[in-house]
């Protein structure tokens, strides 16, 4: 054993890259919330840029059970026996504690990562001990990360057009939303302008990360990692992949701007 | 030529070609260059690439011609005890008793016609005419126990995982509706309830 958590403070699991392929059985890919920032963590361990890691939504402490190299974003760290490390997602909504060798945790449909709403893996609680895998060295030079950059996120108009007033899409992009603090990495929640929509009824329809749905207040919600593969809200637009790491990263509570 | 629509910049959606089972639709669609997933809805098909998608309206339109004889449909038993909470309501609105109810939904052999909503739950086709009339309930329960049997909206269903949820709950099944493994039931599977 690598680790132990002595002390947590909102949802931590372990998270890779997810599980690509199984959408046809209703298990969207999940993984990382931001997998660029899971990448850099990885690259600062000397790990391939998918291998697993501790995915820190709130606040983490470990002590290491014997010598361990931990990296959090850029920074690398050697923890001797009994030192302690704290990770704090803020000022962004989520940071990464990856270890040398990658997290070891069972490989499940080929990933290592928690998804909590298919019963697959379970959150980190304290006291539970994270030992280190064996993942191949892998040295690759940290690339500059733009995740902070103030630009308005950029999303891509539809695909339910048609279940909206025509001035929906002009008020998406009108004024900022506030990130509420009862997201998940199911969907994100926002306040702000209210989206209007027509008396279109609602489909199940197929959906994706990214897409911003609106229910029929009006308050629009982005689906994470652990999205439902269909859903019956319709989607006024849907984030750029580009973007998908830079809203991710936005603190609960902070804000976010779309332009279309 | 078919229509589709942007689902973002990573997926395209467009409508689903009747007649041909979503099994062969997903095959199909994952052999295209640079997909790495499909989904059948009820009315819509969305693929997803791994990279800008490029497609043109000849595969769109190649899907409704598909034929799948080569691989026959699996048939999946489902054991069912009939004790949910919903017989009652769902007697009463289709004027019949329990028993009725019972051997209505255990009769038909029933077809994975989409799966959504949550990992392995399947939307079943074949349920008979009269349950077929029932609706969502007006309030949605917080909590539906895994492996609850449902039926609404002209479907029925069984929950993999406790959930909250609208449908009118008749029993439950002693299998475990997704696993390690992945879902129990695959598109176009056949599905029957056995008591």
């Amino acid at each position: 054993m690598s680790l132990v958590i002595t002390k947590l403070l909102g949802l931590c699991t372990v998270q890779d890259f997810g599980r690509i392929g199984r959408m046809h059985e209703g298990l969207p890919r999940g993984g990382a919330l931001v997998r660029s920032l899971l990448a850099r963590a990885n690259r600062a361990a000397h790990n391939p840029d998918d291998a697993a890691a501790i995915e820190v939504l709130g606040r983490l402490t470990v002590r290491a059970t014997q010598e361990v190299e931990v990296a959090s974003d850029a920074e690398t760290r050697l923890l001797r026996a009994g030192e302690e490390l704290t990770i704090e997602s803020e000022p962004r909504r989520v940071a990464y504690l990856a270890l040398r060798g990658g997290v070891d945790a069972p490989v499940i449909l080929g990933s290592r990562s928690t998804h909590a709403s298919a019963g697959l893996g379970a959150p980190l609680r304290a006291g539970m001990h994270v030992a280190a895998s064996d993942v191949g060295r892998r040295d690759a030079r940290l690339a500059a990360l733009d995740l902070d950059a103030r630009e308005p996120i950029r999303v891509i108009a539809g695909p339910d057009t048609d279940a909206f007033e025509p001035r929906a899409l002009a008020d998406l992009a009108a004024a900022p939303y506030r990130v509420l603090p009862t997201s998940d990495r199911v969907g994100t929640r926002l306040d702000g302008p209210r989206l209007a929509r027509t008396a279109a009824p609602e489909r199940s329809r197929p959906m994706t990360r990214g897409a911003i749905e609106v229910p029929r207040d009006g308050l629009p919600i982005v689906l994470g990692p652990e999205h439902p593969t269909t859903g019956g809200y319709p989607v006024i637009a849907v984030i750029a992949s580009d973007d998908l790491d830079r809203f991710f990263a936005i603190r609960l509570g902070g804000s976010v701007r779309f332009v279309v | 030529m078919p229509d589709w629509v942007a689902l973002g910049d990573r997926a395209l959606r467009f409508a689903r070609p009747a007649g041909v089972s979503p099994r062969a639709i997903v095959r199909a669609a994952r052999a295209w260059d640079g997909v790495t997933d499909v989904v059948v809805a009820r009315d819509d098909v969305a693929v997803y690439w791994d990279r800008a998608p490029q497609i043109t309206g000849e595969q769109i339109a190649a899907l409704a011609t598909l034929h799948d004889d080569q691989e026959p449909a699996r048939t999946i038993e489902l054991h069912a005890i009939y004790d949910g909470p919903d017989l009652d309501d769902i007697a009463r609105a289709i004027g019949a008793s329990i028993d009725d109810v019972v051997r209505l939904h255990a009769a038909p052999t029933y077809v994975v016609e989409t799966i959504g909503f949550a990992p392995g739950f399947a939307y079943l086709t074949g349920l008979d005419t009269r349950l077929a009339a029932i609706a969502r309930r007006a309030t949605p329960r917080t909590r539906v126990p895994a492996g609850s049997i449902a039926i609404a909206g002209g479907y029925t269903a069984v929950y993999p995982f406790d959930s909250p949820g609208g449908w009118n709950l008749i029993g439950r099944v002693d299998e475990r509706m997704f696993t390690a493994e992945g879902a129990l039931l695959s598109l176009g599977d056949r599905v029957r309830f056995v008591r």
